[in-house]
């Protein structure tokens, strides 16, 4: 499983969710030498070059967003409101990499299949179903690298791809939310810089100086610190710049607490803590939980593109693991390292033995995917050690798994030594002490 | 009812179209070119439709990298660029990856049937297999790179096999 990157993938416009696709193309730039590795033979069929222009992730190196280029549209305060004007570069799609390169549509199209009586002797005659079946088709320029069904490639009939948005609104791109903080982000930036102006001119003030000085005319005057311009006699001295107003403060106070609020992460569960307060590790642990409502919804958009995805995953190794393996296992839940040998075709059923596989040859098993994100769960570690500790102190939870909890590091060990210790007082299995069953309750 | 861009496609699909043009033998090479070009015609429609996003996602790039002011004319001229909003997005990514995501697969067999056993077996062996590929391919990673996308609006993960997975040890 891996990640692709959003602005590489072409959904169907027309497309609200992954159920009403109809198809979608992964843009890729390949190198020949990658080309010919993925497609054996293809770097003799087809010509090197950039054929199409197709759009890439912003990146440090993004002609686009380098420091001498121009930016989000905040320019200099009044009166210096000389705006560079926002144009692309010439450059910047350009492509500067020396090897030779192409550029690889792999599309992902949708079709359907009828299948009637003859075909599934299980339906009655008369009727049928319509069952979907995509179709990968892999070009470049004007040579079809690839035309294949999807269950012609691998075990399952759809595309390889899985998304997720932080909330699903029914829309294929959910809400941005760099977008929603952007604003106040604008104004932040914009009323500091109006501050430490002020205070420039507060600490370093425009010298309002004599005609007879022999400073030379200026056209016009800028706000700029430190400078001195031609005043009059009554005038001369240095000119006191505006009182900074109160409510800047307030306002800029507003606006990060309005980012919190948009974001979903308050101060609190940052680490910061009120001033003044005085809380209890548990009650900052339950305040911090109670706030990650949000992140607990967004947790659980990801369990859905994680069981998609290991859906797709567990049809994959089901079908390809053919040769006979020896696997190392570097499970977490076991704590040690250890090897399961796997024959050859081991994920194939035995003909007969499961409900939906009628045929004689074997055919790669389905799983039921459960994906667990912490959607369920308290999200602060915290809370979760806090949680496991009141089960113990209820008898609910064993000690080997409240180490676990806890993430002790050896934690099998210890729990073997403590249960041992335990055995030989005679007090295995004895309901934990008093203090405990009190922070229980 | 057919589907009409998979039409141009695939000429098998157009039966009825197919039969009257019959007597006109398409060659292979026009027919992949005739594919080639509904390809290229499908990513022009998803690329224009998808182009004013680009924009938006490269705003959002500068702004989440402190990249916020525009050339200054006037050097001399403050231009503070304190981040609320990394912090905020880091610690949501944060959050969110602090647990470790997991799947557990059970296998889809009858139960209480004479297999099942042997069935919930393989399963496990599934579910040992997934936990080592999830350390050997560092999945992790992939998960926060796709959290870190989804702030822009969307994060897509493929499963595919590769080289890699011809790896016997994994």
């Amino acid at each position: 499983m891996s990640r692709v990157d959003p602005a590489t993938l072409y959904p169907d416009p027309n497309a609200r969710s992954m159920a009403q696709c109809n198809y979608i193309v992964e843009a890729k730039i390949m190198s020949m030498n990658d080309l010919d590795r993925a497609f054996p033979g293809a770097a003799g069929k087809v010509q090197p070059g950039m054929s199409e222009s197709i759009d890439e992730s912003p990146h440090r190196l993004d002609q686009t967003v380098l420091p001498g280029q121009p930016r989000v549209n905040m320019g200099p305060l009044a009166p210096n409101t000389q705006f560079t004007t926002w144009q692309q570069s010439p450059r910047a799609n350009v492509f500067t990499s020396e090897d030779p390169v192409v550029v690889v549509l792999e599309a992902w199209i949708r079709t359907h299949r009828i299948i009637d009586h003859n075909e599934d002797p299980t339906l009655q005659p008369g009727n049928a179903r319509v069952v979907d079946r995509w179709k990968c088709v892999v070009v470049v320029n004007n040579t079809v690298l690839m035309d294949k069904y999807a269950d012609e490639i691998y075990a399952f009939p759809t595309h390889p791809y899985s998304k997720m948005v932080l909330f699903d609104t029914g829309e294929w791109y959910g809400p941005c939310m760099v977008e929603f903080l952007t604003s106040p982000q604008e104004s932040i930036n914009r009323m500091l810089q109006s501050i430490e102006h002020n205070l420039l001119l507060l600490g370093n003030p425009i010298l309002l100086e004599q005609p007879k000085a022999n400073i030379g005319g200026r056209p016009s005057m800028s706000n700029r610190p430190g400078q001195r311009v031609l005043g009059n006699k009554q005038t001369t001295g240095f000119m006191d710049p505006p009182v900074i107003h109160p409510d800047f403060m307030r306002l800029i106070e507003y606006y990060e607490g309005k980012m919190e609020v948009i974001a979903g992460m308050y101060a609190i569960m940052r680490g910061a803590q009120q001033s003044g307060s005085r809380q209890s590790t548990d009650v900052v642990s339950t305040i911090q939980d109670s706030a990650f409502i949000r992140v607990r919804a967004t947790l659980r958009n990801l369990e859905r593109l994680l069981r998609d995805a290991a859906n797709k995953k567990c049809a994959i190794i089901s079908e390809f693991y053919t040769e006979p393996r020896l696997v190392h296992v570097l499970g977490a839940k076991e704590g040690n390292p250890i090897a399961m040998a796997l024959r050859a075709n081991h994920f194939y059923n035995l003909p007969g033995t499961m409900d939906h596989s009628s045929a004689d040859a074997p055919v790669p098993m389905r799983f039921k995917v459960r994906a667990d994100a912490g959607s369920d769960h308290p999200t602060s570690r915290q809370s979760r050690q806090a949680q496991m500790e009141r089960l113990f102190a209820l008898g609910a939870v064993d000690i080997p798994a409240l180490l676990q909890a806890e993430s002790i590091p050896g934690w099998k060990d210890i729990a073997g030594r403590v249960m041992e210790q335990q055995a030989v007082a005679g007090t295995l299995g004895q309901p934990p002490g008093a203090r405990q069953r009190t922070r229980a309750q | 009812m057919t589907n009409p861009q998979w039409s141009a496609v695939d000429p098998s699909a157009q039966a009825g179209v197919r039969a009257t043009n019959q007597a006109v033998p398409i060659s292979d090479e026009v027919r992949n070119m005739e594919i080639a070009q509904t390809v290229r015609q499908l990513f022009y429609r998803a690329r224009d439709a998808r182009r004013p996003l680009i924009a938006q996602w490269k705003k959002n790039y500068r702004v989440l990298n402190n990249r916020m002011w525009t050339s200054r004319a006037e050097p001399w001229m403050p231009a503070p660029e304190i981040s609320d909003i990394w912090p905020l997005i880091a610690s949501l990514v944060a959050w969110m990856t602090d647990q470790r995501p997991g799947c557990e697969v059970s296998a889809s067999a009858p139960p209480f049937s004479e297999f099942a056993d042997y069935y919930q077996n393989i399963a496990d062996q599934m579910n040992s297999i997934l936990d080592a590929q999830y350390s050997e391919n560092e999945e992790d990673a992939e998960i926060e790179k796709i959290l870190w996308d989804v702030k822009d609006s969307v994060g897509a993960m493929a499963c595919r096999w590769t080289g890699r997975c011809e790896d016997e040890s994994c």
